[in-house]
């Protein structure tokens, strides 16, 4: 077993701190792209690193902790995504790589898919970008998510129909 | 367009975004935070709660007692 993580489910702080540096940026990074909110993705790394910590007893050291940290971040996220649903804050487009070298038509699509994307519930958002864009298997994406494998493929069926319907307009005055 | 094509041209759209990295430590703010928190009680501190509960029902007149000695 490693020892570090033999210490850190002893409640060492050392531990921690070490596993803390080795990811926070990875930890940090799968939150912003499900929030899109830097500043909020910070206060979720810590909340998830808090929940890692608090609750270390229940970690199988033979297993994984990066994906043990991203199924708590995940959580964390979706939870946080569900508040601000219920609060009907407005999410925005954060930026994109091709930018002012893509075609204007290229750009407007692009801004067209984020928007539409951005309208899906927390949770078809969170299973999608997973399935969509990460490319996960629908295994690991249930086991990341507790659910079913059965539950990933119906919300990416879902998703898949939602931006259809919401693009069809923009699709038309193509 | 199929729903292959569908998922192929959201993933292209998406994966054209940027996320700003982490350019900073956040350990400080962690410690804050462990810092911040009450702290817990102990598997043993419960299981005397516990075992004080139980007794304070079968043997009430242990109480007085306790309460003497604290």
């Amino acid at each position: 077993m490693d020892l570090r993580l033999e210490a850190f489910i002893g409640g060492d702080h050392a531990a921690f701190e070490a596993l803390f540096r080795e990811y926070q940026r990875e930890v940090y990074g799968w939150i912003v792209r499900l929030v899109r909110d830097p500043a909020a993705a910070e206060d979720l790394t810590i909340e998830t690193f808090w929940r890692i910590f608090r609750s270390r007893a229940r970690f199988d050291p033979s297993r994984s902790f990066g994906a043990w940290a991203r199924r708590i971040a995940i959580n964390v996220a979706l939870d946080h995504l569900n508040r601000a649903a219920a609060d009907r804050v407005r999410f925005a487009p954060i930026g994109d790589a091709d930018g002012a070298a893509a075609p204007a038509a290229d750009r407007d699509a692009h801004r067209s898919i984020v928007h539409a994307f951005l309208n899906l519930p927390a949770t078809l958002r969170v299973t999608a970008r997973l399935a969509l864009v990460e490319e996960r298997p629908y295994q690991e994406i249930a086991e990341l998510l507790g659910v079913s494998v059965g539950a990933v493929k119906s919300r990416v069926f879902r998703a898949t129909r939602l931006l259809q319907q919401d693009l069809a307009g923009w699709r038309d005055r193509r | 367009m199929n729903d292959r094509d569908w998922q192929t041209m959201i993933k292209n759209a998406l994966d054209a975004e940027t996320f700003p990295e982490l350019n900073h430590d956040l350990w400080p703010r962690m410690q804050d935070r462990l810092a911040a928190a009450p702290p817990t009680p102990s598997r043993w501190d419960l299981l005397l709660l516990a075992a004080i509960v139980v007794l304070a029902f079968m043997f009430p007149d242990m109480l007085l007692n306790l309460f003497y000695h604290l």
